[in-house]
């Protein structure tokens, strides 16, 4: 049996946990390659053109897995924080598996999760998946306590500044690999300018996505902070003035330029955004008015579409980046 | 107080009642239009959704009318919409427009009490008029549901095109003027006979079209280029998914249950979208696939552009138009949509439908029902 995993979306968040668990229960996991021109091109045949654009690759990424394995993985993520808090994500997650059903006449089978904090556990859901699966529960049991291991591994590396394909854990993971060598995104030695680049993760490390701009960062010697790897217990912190804003990766993004603008430990933050992301539209107005009562640290805000050239964001940052170089001189 | 709110058809109606049985003086902005969205959208984030331009410009044009409150919708779900209220007062402060802002949650109703007791002084008479405005804001709310549906019903009928919209018009303002739960009783019988007295042409063959798709959008005319009216005039039976009395008693979870319920409607969708991801795109898949089994000639989906929960819903509808046979159409909306696209567009739409039928009734008969 082989199953295929998206690289898009919330597979940056929680791919260990994921491959590992699937592993354990000695299923085949393929993950889908990084987002190239074709793959784009097959999502926007399929989806529909309103939506954001990683919806869109993530159309593209089911697309090249459709004849390759017997299942794909569709996880429904509908909210991750307890429910106290009434916190979702984005209705694209929640309506993630029916969208795909929907766009695709020749799905293979489909493997679909429901995580919803508000009504149970994490590890409940993934139980019942392993038992739907047909394997005996010991055998979930261990697969999960092993699945869960390297997640909080991995998520204790992403805290220490640490990108996804740096932060391997365990050996199953060694297939992801994030585009290009990473030669260029060691500190070496002082490097001047500290930028935060804002954005989610499946923008962020989507060499196609977003341009490349991580990597356009490090290669002009700039050192990148970026928002996936802020520390939870600030965002709560930054976040206890906005007690409204119900999703939860959004808080992620408010909270951590909230905290820079206060703070002013950056020299310069970077939003990324994509067309159409529906909560971005809103976030945005929120910085927006963060930003005019705040410290003046230099903002830029990046909007992703399919026509978003490479070199129109390069000549973009270069500008950016000259412009914190004069404010430090 | 001078209350401003923004316009969602005509929720104006019931709602100034209720405001002013709280005696509340009551701003109603003019209906929104190219001009007034187009201001509305020069202050709001890029690709935020129609609505959001719309209401900022009716509310602009409230506290441009002398409003010094403005009441906004407001909560905190998956939708964008909970945000709006909150962020559109936000913006008009920004612009240097003072006001009160009241935002109507599920919190909000107690907030509006202690205002109202502020006003009448004690807790009994505020209790009392309290009581007299809601019901008078619910019976102009149910009549003005019904005027609509009759009005819906007879359009496609009319032998002098554009009676119906007249008498609907008279209609309306009969109900805004009623000043007591008596004068609506009475309002109500005139508007049966007038409705009554409106010539009909009973031979004329009407399509049956199933309208659904995202709130605002579907509830408000100048937002949705009239298209109840028009796809009526073109000898259409049109049924929106969703009226503003329907989506006014919706909180309190009355007339939902039952066969078209939307209780029905959601039981049907969720094969095709298991949970709710915001808005009302669970009831425009489940009102699909009713539309289906009862043997609608099509469905219209309406919605803004960028919309989140419509887009999924979209992203399913043809799936459940091939396994149910019913044809559906998108319409995507925002500001910049000409007048001219869209009629052409349901015209097309209406000219398939139509073949459609005959072909259909035509193959009834050669196997000889």
């Amino acid at each position: 049996m082989k199953i295929g995993i998206a690289r898009g979306l919330l597979f940056y968040r929680y791919y260990p946990f994921w491959t590992t668990f699937f592993e354990e229960l000695g299923i085949e996991v393929v993950v889908s390659p990084e987002t190239t021109k074709s793959i784009l091109e097959d999502g926007l045949r399929m989806a529909v053109d309103e939506i954001c654009l990683p919806v869109k690759t993530f159309h593209g990424h089911i697309k090249y897995l459709i004849d390759k394995v017997d299942y794909v993985f569709l996880p429904r993520i509908v909210s991750v924080e307890p429910k106290r808090y009434k916190r979702y994500t984005c209705p694209k997650f929640i309506g993630l598996p029916d969208m795909i059903r929907g766009a695709f006449d020749d799905l293979p089978g489909v493997i679909e999760v429901e995580v919803d904090l508000m009504k149970e556990p994490m590890i409940r859901s993934y139980k019942k998946l392993g038992n739907k699966l047909g394997y005996n529960k010991s055998k979930v049991e261990n697969a999960l306590t092993k699945a869960s291991a390297t997640q909080s591994t991995y998520e204790r590396l992403i805290l220490k500044a640490k990108y996804p394909d740096e932060a391997q854990v365990g050996s199953n993971i060694s297939k992801f690999q994030l585009r290009q060598d990473n030669s260029n995104r060691k500190d070496n030695g002082n490097l001047g300018v500290t930028v935060a680049l804002v954005s989610h993760p499946y923008i962020l490390f989507d060499y196609y996505i977003s341009g490349g701009i991580l990597w356009k960062l490090c290669e002009l010697k700039v050192k990148v902070i970026t928002s996936f790897s802020f520390p939870r217990r600030l965002i709560e912190q930054e976040m206890s003035k906005y007690k409204e804003v119900s999703w939860g990766y959004e808080r992620e993004i408010i909270g951590s330029i909230s905290y820079y603008l206060r703070t002013g430990s950056v020299d310069g933050i970077i939003y990324l955004v994509s067309f159409g992301c529906g909560p971005g539209s809103i976030v945005r107005e929120i910085i927006l008015r963060e930003i005019e009562g705040s410290s003046c640290v230099p903002f830029l805000t990046l909007i992703m579409d399919e026509h978003t050239g490479e070199s129109g964001i390069l000549t973009r940052i270069e500008a950016f980046l000259d412009t914190i170089r004069m404010r430090k001189r | 107080m001078k209350v401003g709110f923004p316009h969602m058809g005509n929720l104006y109606i019931p709602f100034s009642a209720l405001l002013e049985g709280l005696g509340c003086e009551v701003v109603i902005p003019p209906r929104p239009t190219k001009w007034s969205i187009q201001l509305g959208a020069k202050y709001s984030p890029e690709f935020v959704c129609l609505p959001y331009k719309a209401n900022l410009g009716d509310l602009i044009n409230a506290l441009k009318l002398g409003a010094d409150t403005l009441v906004s919708v407001g909560g905190s779900w998956v939708c964008r919409f909970g945000y709006y209220g909150r962020l559109h007062h936000e913006t008009l402060w920004d612009l240097g427009y003072k006001f009160e802002s009241i935002i109507v949650q599920k919190d909000g109703v107690r907030e509006i009490f202690e205002r109202v007791k502020e006003m009448q002084g004690s807790t009994g008479k505020a209790i009392y008029s309290g009581m007299y405005a809601i019901r008078m804001g619910w019976s102009k709310s149910s009549l003005v549901d019904k005027v609509e549906r009759l009005a819906r019903s007879v359009r496609p009928y009319e032998v002098e095109k554009g009676e119906t919209v007249r008498v609907l018009n008279e209609a309306l303002r009969m109900i805004y003027n009623a000043k007591s739960l008596k004068e609506v009783r009475l309002v109500s019988k005139k508007v049966n006979e007038k409705f009554q007295s409106i010539k009909k042409d009973k031979s004329k063959e009407a399509l049956r079209l199933k309208l659904v798709g995202e709130t605002h959008v579907l509830l408000e005319p100048a937002v949705n280029f009239d298209i109840e009216r028009r796809l009526g005039e073109m000898g259409v039976y049109v049924d929106p998914s969703l009226t503003v009395h329907r989506w006014l008693i919706h909180p309190f979870h009355l007339g939902i249950r039952g066969k078209e319920g939307e209780v029905e409607a959601k039981r049907f969708a969720e094969p095709y979208l298991a949970r709710c991801v915001g808005g009302e795109e669970q009831l425009s898949i489940g009102y699909t696939v009713l539309a289906g089994m009862e043997g609608y000639d099509g469905v219209i989906q309406v919605l803004p552009f960028t919309c989140m929960g419509e887009n999924i819903a979209r992203e399913i509808l043809p799936r459940v138009s091939k396994i149910y046979g019913i044809p559906v159409m998108s319409l995507s909306i925002d500001e910049h949509t000409g007048v001219t696209g869209v009629t052409t567009r349901l015209e097309a739409f209406i000219d398939l439908l139509k073949e459609r039928r005959t072909r259909r009734l035509g193959d009834c008969k050669g196997i000889g029902v």
